[in-house]
């Protein structure tokens, strides 16, 4: 709990430039709530859950710093991210606010990335490149497309990352999510293509049953007897054995022998 | 046999070290039993992609 104030520090710093703290305990609630939450006033995000197993906690306190895409910076006691080390993170993220004054002919493509239109920056921006014959103005475009390529490269990159983990309702949403950011883009068109066939596969409708069923059952289990929780468990493994949902009631299962 | 045992001798090594996440490799996701000082929407770890994150194991004793 000595590390209370840096984390604080790092937060008050950088959590309005994309830099989240998500403090990890497995402990009760109640205890986090009166011993962090109320006794030290914090405002970075908290969070209950066991992760001992996910990430092999090596020690408390230890930190993992994830980059935008869920990669990992760096790992080590928290005591050791500086925020020099943030601050050079953070830089590396996509921006969200055009960070310098473009020419006038690029306003509207802009201002349409300032409020998260990419799809409709992008497009302004590629006609504006094609008309000019200014090379300012071509060399401001050029770099308001590099801007949106981040946004698109990272939008490409949670899709491909729910692709890879076989979970197609996951793929949906990132492909939604994208879509709705790129609208009025080629690419956005793609992406809301992808995810309306998507939506009509066979897999895509077990993955969600799966889900569904697995949420259902999960809140009565501790209840239920371990055998009909077994039970009920593999039930789900069985039926959906491909999908994440089903191979997380897999895992379950195993618990209750 | 020999073989089976030191392939299960091999994986118990890798279930105590190799598993441990390490620089350059994906942190996994994990679901929120709950949560402080996050919008209601942000359930998971992977609500959070896109900025960088530092997930910090503590505990109050």
């Amino acid at each position: 709990m000595t590390g209370v104030p840096h984390l604080q520090e790092l937060n008050d710093k950088f959590r309005s430039k994309g830099f989240e703290i998500v403090a990890v305990s497995k402990e009760d609630a109640g205890t986090i709530q009166s011993k962090l939450i109320d006794a030290k006033k914090v405002t970075y995000g908290v969070v209950k859950a066991d992760i001992g197993s996910l990430y092999q906690t090596r020690g408390i306190p230890h930190c993992w710093v994830l980059d935008a895409e869920g990669k990992c910076l760096f790992h080590g006691h928290p005591s050791n991210v500086t925020a020099a080390n943030v601050e050079e993170w953070v830089k590396e993220l996509a921006p969200t606010k055009v960070d310098k004054d473009l020419a006038k002919e690029l306003s509207s493509a802009v201002k349409a990335f300032d409020k998260g239109e990419y799809g409709k920056a992008l497009t302004d921006t590629k006609a504006v490149a094609a008309e000019a014959t200014d090379e300012l103005v071509k060399a401001d475009a050029t770099y308001l497309e590099g801007l949106i390529q981040k946004h698109i490269d990272m939008s490409k990159g949670k899709i491909e990352r729910a692709a890879s983990a076989g979970d197609k309702v996951a793929q949906a949403k990132e492909l939604d999510e994208a879509a709705a950011k790129f609208k009025g883009s080629e690419i956005g068109e793609t992406w809301a293509g992808e995810s309306k066939e998507l939506k009509k596969s066979k897999e895509y409708k077990d993955c969600a049953k799966a889900g569904e069923e697995l949420e259902k059952l999960r809140p009565k289990i501790e209840d239920m007897a371990p055998k009909s929780a077994r039970k009920a468990l593999e039930k789900i493994a069985e039926k959906y054995p491909d999908t994440p949902a089903g191979k997380e009631a897999a895992e379950l299962a195993k618990r209750y022998n | 046999m020999r073989m089976f045992l030191g392939l299960a001798i091999l994986c118990a090594i890798g279930a105590t070290t190799a598993s441990a996440l390490e620089v350059g490799e994906q942190g996994p996701n994990f679901k929120f039993d709950k949560s402080w000082n996050f919008d209601a929407a942000v359930t998971e770890l992977n609500h959070l992609r896109g900025k960088v994150v530092m997930v910090e194991s503590w505990a109050t004793w």
